[in-house]
């Protein structure tokens, strides 16, 4: 078991051990079969899942690939497995979960005697895990070692037997699991105690609303969810100072309330808004561009078209807001794509506070962002609101919502079943914010499987059950 | 009709390996036009055997498309660049070795008259038609060339990893494909199949001409595009870029039998291009 922050050096370490990249000193002994199992998919989207399984370590004939012998081989894993996959469907129809658990299983079906499974279950659901886990105690028991880095500590608990905490490329400490408590493994791996990880939660300058939507509502075209609207019709308050999380499973209509607010500025009434979308390499960032071209993209286009830019203003504008973020960097020159996640999650919200918006919206503002730089996404929030402004935020950590929001809004089937003030973190107090989410009281089993359900119909991923109970530090 | 196109189709199909590859060859016209020259120099003025001088120009071919292969995949440098340089590289080779003159029958004697000089048996071998004039020897060998392609893509494990690279670079060398050697190998078999198309082209012009092949890259690319194969590489086949061979073939054919003049064929083969990848990727998409 292998931990640490982001750019702590886990997967780089791995890469390593798996002959990817070269050590630039030192050497590694044995003489091992190892199959990794990457965090970023390592899959041909054009190729069948067959295919794919199978790239690079084809069975073949004079180069004649044996199509037979892999349907023989993959069936025989997944039976193993007791998990299904269209061994012939094109990968890119497949939903993420599905990818990857074909990922792990092309791992698996090499027969490692060492297994390197980097963040394996980033998107899988609770059930896919459990089939994993179910195949690395066996694998265990067979005598192949288990290389397993992981940022959820609920997984480790469950399949670790010793832990190797990493932290800015330095091995901080490896120590049996069971002789180690929780506290200790999140100190190791931040250097730091993180009691007060959410930033204290003040009410802004006053208690006045900053905008009210009456008759809000997100029409939806088509059938999949059995219902007409995303988001039926709904007044909603959004008050200064304060930050708003909403709280929801998939497709149930939080997110779609985020876009359609920040797409449809009849809303917006005089207040300016910005929008921090979920998908920071795609939306949020040109990563081959400066940080400071980054950072100053809204500026340029709010200037007026016939002017020369002031290169220098620009500049210091951009040297400034960094510095307010605690960014950590080299030149303002270079690339964005060369900073860890959480500075380039740093940089997207930097770019929105320098529009002075009102209200930002955020959709899962630390998703794929370490620990440390969590904490310090958190305070700009708070510091953000405490000017009087607003955030309207979606996680899907539970967690984080309540220790960073002031009032939760719960959303299940396009209604807000529940509403939640003065918000501390608390276990029941998580128990009923979720019951709200899954629209009904009791039986959570039940519930569970039922939603399992709606998660495979809608082919979407991430939020689930297992991400909302999640205890993620 | 297939002897029409059966030049540019053999140019089109060695493109298509490359295009796979998410590569692009330039420099195919150009290869054309030296392995024109070189084969009609090798038979005529050297009067080689027809193996050793086909061996030759595919040798010739391969080292080429090797070295393009090399600089797009070793040293890094963009394809489109790589293989720009070796067009014009090429090129000039074509017109070194030729001395800048068509090489023909015809041979200037010293007192400045003109004798003629009997064409080697393999332009009339390669050239004639068979089975009652129904087919000719060129299609055959594409037709042959594009069908063996096709299978190899399909069924090879070689072939799977062309669009393996194409499709995700970095995911194929994770998985352990040799992704550089299969870079190369695609600009090899590329440079080797235009050689094959140059030895045609002199064959049916009973000539070589170092400035053959001139522009031909565009219309190969154009092609293989119009089939269906994606320009990012990964998606495509080999039986797609038939089709549109056998597409820009019969237009041109339909459009000179109605004695449409040149302009207009130039102005309407572009607007069918267009129209055609809009086409393919209506289909795409859903």
């Amino acid at each position: 078991m292998l931990a640490g922050e982001n750019g702590a050096g886990k997967s780089t370490l791995v890469k390593c051990i798996a002959g990817i990249v070269r050590p630039s000193s030192g050497q590694i002994e044995g003489n091992v079969r190892i199959a990794m199992v990457h965090q970023e998919l390592s899959l041909v989207d054009e190729l069948t899942v067959l295919d794919n399984l199978f790239l690079g370590k084809e069975q073949s004939f004079l180069g004649i690939v044996q199509k037979g012998l892999h349907l023989k081989m993959a069936n025989e894993l997944l039976l193993e497995m007791d998990y299904q996959v269209d061994l012939g469907a094109i990968v890119k129809t497949l939903s993420l979960p599905e990818k990857n658990m074909v990922e792990i299983i092309k791992a698996l079906l090499q027969r490692p005697d060492l297994l390197i499974l980097d963040e394996p279950t980033s998107s899988l659901s609770p059930r896919l895990t459990k089939i994993l886990f179910a195949q690395i105690k066996k694998l265990k028991v067979a005598g192949c070692g288990i290389f397993y880095i992981s940022h959820k500590m609920d997984e480790l608990k469950e399949i670790a037997d010793t832990i190797t905490i990493l932290r800015d490329g330095q091995l901080v400490l490896t120590e049996g699991f069971h002789k180690i408590s929780m506290d200790q493994i999140i100190k190791a791996m931040v250097g730091r105690d993180i009691e007060d990880f959410y930033p204290s939660k003040e009410i802004g300058p006053d208690d006045l609303t900053q905008l009210k939507l009456k008759d809000f509502s997100v029409p939806y075209v088509g059938s999949e969810f059995g219902r007409d609207y995303f988001v039926y019709p709904t007044d909603l308050e959004i008050k200064k100072g304060s930050v708003l999380g909403f709280v929801g499973l998939e497709g149930a209509g939080h997110s779609e309330f985020l876009k359609h607010l920040y797409t449809h500025k009849k809303f917006w009434g005089d207040k300016r808004i910005a929008f921090m979308p979920n998908d920071r390499k795609g939306l949020g960032l040109i990563l081959n561009s400066s940080i400071e071209k980054n950072l100053t993209l809204p500026l340029i286009t709010e200037s007026s078209s016939w002017k020369f830019l002031r290169l220098n203003h620009l500049k210091n504008r951009a040297r400034d807001i960094s510095f307010d973020v605690k960014l950590k960097y080299c030149n303002l020159n270079d690339e964005v794509s060369t900073l860890s996640g959480g500075n380039q999650q740093k940089i997207v919200l930097a770019k929105w506070l320098m529009m002075n918006p009102d209200i930002i919206l955020m959709d899962e503002p630390t998703r794929g962002v370490d620990i440390g730089a969590k904490a310090e996404i958190y305070t700009l929030i708070r510091n953000f609101v405490a000017q009087g402004k607003s955030v309207v935020l979606y996680s899907t950590e539970l967690i984080e919502l309540m220790g960073l929001c002031d009032r939760l809004m719960v959303f299940h089937k396009g209604r807000i079943t529940g509403e939640f003030t003065d918000i501390t973190v608390n276990e029941s107090l998580q128990e009923k914010i979720m019951q709200k989410a899954l629209g009904v009281a009791d039986e959570s089993e039940s519930n569970q499987k039922h939603w399992d359900g709606e998660s495979s119909f809608a082919g979407s991923s991430g939020v689930d059950l297992g991400d909302l109970s999640g205890v993620y530090i | 009709m297939f002897r029409q196109v059966a030049v540019f189709g053999i140019l089109a199909s060695g493109m298509t390996l490359v295009i796979l590859t998410s590569g692009i060859d330039l420099a195919v016209g150009s290869v054309l036009g030296l392995s024109a020259v070189l084969f009609s120099i090798l038979t005529i003025k050297m009067q080689m055997t027809a193996f050793a001088a086909i061996a030759i120009c595919l040798a010739t071919g391969a080292v080429l498309g090797a070295l393009s292969g090399t600089l797009v995949s070793k040293l890094k440098i963009q394809p489109f660049m790589a293989t720009l340089a070796m067009m014009v590289f090429a090129r000039g080779l074509a017109k070194w070795i030729s001395g800048g003159k068509k090489i023909s029958q015809s041979v200037e004697n010293e007192d400045g008259t003109f004798s003629f000089i009997d064409l080697p048996s393999v332009f009339e071998f390669l050239d004639q038609k068979i089975w009652n004039g129904q087919m000719s020897v060129v299609s055959l060998i594409f037709i042959g060339i594009a069908l063996l392609g096709a299978l190899f893509l399909t069924y090879h494990k070689f072939g799977r990893y062309f669009l393996a690279v194409g499709g995700n670079e970095e995911a194929s060398k994770i998985s352990g494909v040799p992704v550089d050697g299969i870079k190369i190998l695609s600009y090899l078999v590329c440079g080797i199949l235009a050689a094959v198309a140059g030895i045609l082209q002199a064959v049916q012009e009973g000539q070589g001409d170092p400035e053959a092949g001139g522009s031909y890259e565009l219309t190969a690319i154009a092609m293989v595009v119009i089939g269906g194969t994606s320009l990012m590489g990964g998606r495509g086949g080999l039986l797609l870029t038939i089709f549109g061979v056998l597409t820009i073939g019969y237009l041109e054919k339909i459009l000179s039998l109605n004695a449409v003049g040149e302009s207009t064929r130039l102005m309407l083969t572009g607007s069918i291009i267009v129209l055609a990848v809009l086409l393919q990727r209506k289909k795409s998409l859903t």
